[in-house]
């Protein structure tokens, strides 16, 4: 197997600011907001009672849970997802570079991070002196001040990320390969993500399914948890790989587990061509993907991937090895229609 | 997988089929390892008999560069390595041959017989 051809932007001195800031909002920040909140919650551990409420239903608390429950899902949510997606995301962002997608989620992490920091510890604060868990006040008034705080703390971190220019990549278009009248022909070839992203999406996963557990354990609604955690696996495993066909009804993609299918018939086809993704600065990652600039693409990996321009203007791209021949039979049939 | 047939050809359909998959592994854009397309859904989309592509997939068996399994589909042998070997080859022959103004079946012939 040869390995995808990487679009690989060098290290600039813009870039490397750009990853710096990245990951000031998304590692040291929360690490700094988590752990003064982890400590507050500590040194209020003796004042509360045995147990506290930990989830609420309008106004009322419904679920109950020991006070420890609060700096462990400070320290999981508050610093756990922002690592974890910043472990997830570096990775490809070094060599894809630092764009707007990058600035955009660690500006939404650092956001979350406020959100989870503020709203726990006000949450477990409220409870000091209290006999009763049961005796704690609504909750309106504290999430809604953390959401707020969220927001402000996520614009703060737009900001202070810098706005990239990334350098722009090769587009080369589909050489139409020869066919006499009459021929017929078919393309098909399986693209699958990278063995690294196999493992860190399961790896988030295991992380969804274990918040979900412990979500269980400590609230009463124990169900949605595990619903998003079963959703979130069921989609991971119905994306991961996918068939491409190219014939004379257009463009394929077909997921290898399940029914996902995504068609550009030939007719709509007006041009393919070959271009290298950098699935991270571009798509944001990887999966079933809309960029920001509107190109909606089924990206598996960062590197070499077959664009096809539709009829009104929609973009279609798909992430697969030898586009070029793809693209090639494309054009091919296109003209022959 | 590019696979490609001309109906107007005298080859037979079957031929045509194995021939581009001997192609595509010549050209270097398939594996040892790779699966080939299903044979179902290469009957489809080039609108032929289902057998026909079975009998192409058989032919490539009987060669060794296919493995045939229930159930994991048709599969290329590491037998198809000599084939990418001769790649270079191939294109100087033939680049020869054009020169020389041999037509392609003269020089296939030609192959054939000094392989016997």
């Amino acid at each position: 197997m040869t390995t995808p051809r990487q679009a690989r932007s060098e290290t600039t001195e813009p870039m490397r600011r750009a990853r710096t800031r990245f990951l000031i909002v998304t590692i040291a920040v929360p690490a700094l907001l988590v752990a003064g909140a982890v400590a507050l919650q500590l040194a209020w551990l003796p004042e509360l009672p045995a147990t506290v409420a930990t989830h609420w239903s309008g106004s009322e608390p419904d679920g109950f849970g020991p006070a420890w429950t609060y700096p462990a899902l400070t320290v999981a949510i508050g610093l756990g997802v922002p690592a974890l997606l910043a472990a997830v995301t570096v990775p490809q962002a070094v060599p894809d570079g630092f764009g707007t997608t990058t600035r955009l989620l660690g500006a939404v992490m650092l956001g979350v991070s406020t959100l989870i920091a503020v709203s726990l510890t006000w949450a477990v604060g409220m409870q000091r002196g209290l006999d009763d868990g049961a005796d704690a006040a609504g909750i309106g008034v504290p999430m809604l001040v953390a959401a707020a705080a969220g927001v402000v703390a996520g614009v703060v971190g737009w900001f202070v990320q810098p706005k990239t220019e990334l350098p722009e990549t090769e587009v080369e278009p589909g050489e139409a390969i020869e066919l006499v009248p009459g021929e017929r022909a078919v393309w098909v070839r399986t693209t699958a993500v990278a063995t690294p992203a196999l493992v860190a999406i399961i790896a988030a996963v295991v992380l969804v399914a274990g918040a979900a557990v412990v979500l269980g354990v400590t609230s009463s609604s124990a169900t949605w948890g595990l619903w998003i955690a079963a959703g979130a696996l069921a989609l991971a495993a119905v994306t991961l790989a996918f068939r491409v066909r190219v014939d004379a009804t257009g463009l394929t993609a077909r997921s290898l587990l399940g029914v996902i299918r995504f068609r550009v018939p030939l007719e709509q086809v007006r041009r393919a061509e070959v271009v290298q993704v950098r699935a991270m600065a571009e798509f944001g990652g990887i999966g079933i993907r809309l960029a920001p600039d509107g190109r909606f693409g089924i990206v598996l990996h960062s590197g070499t991937a077959l664009q096809v321009h539709r009829d009104g203007g929609r973009v279609f791209v798909v992430t697969v090895e030898d586009a070029a021949t793809a693209a090639g039979l494309l054009s091919a049939l296109q003209r022959a229609r | 997988m590019l696979i490609r047939i001309d109906p107007g050809s005298d080859v037979p359909l079957f031929a045509q089929v194995a021939a581009s998959v001997r192609a595509e592994v010549a050209a270097g854009r398939a594996q040892a390892g790779d699966r080939l397309p299903a044979a179902r859904e290469v009957a489809e989309s080039l609108d032929i008999n289902l057998h026909t592509v079975l009998r192409a997939y058989q032919d490539l068996r009987d060669e060794g560069l296919v493995d045939l399994r229930r159930g994991r589909g048709a599969v290329l042998t590491p037998a198809v390595a000599g084939l990418a070997e001769l790649r270079d080859d191939i294109a100087r022959l033939a680049e020869r041959a054009r020169a020389l103004g041999l037509s392609p079946d003269a020089l296939a012939s030609l192959v054939k017989e000094s392989l016997r």
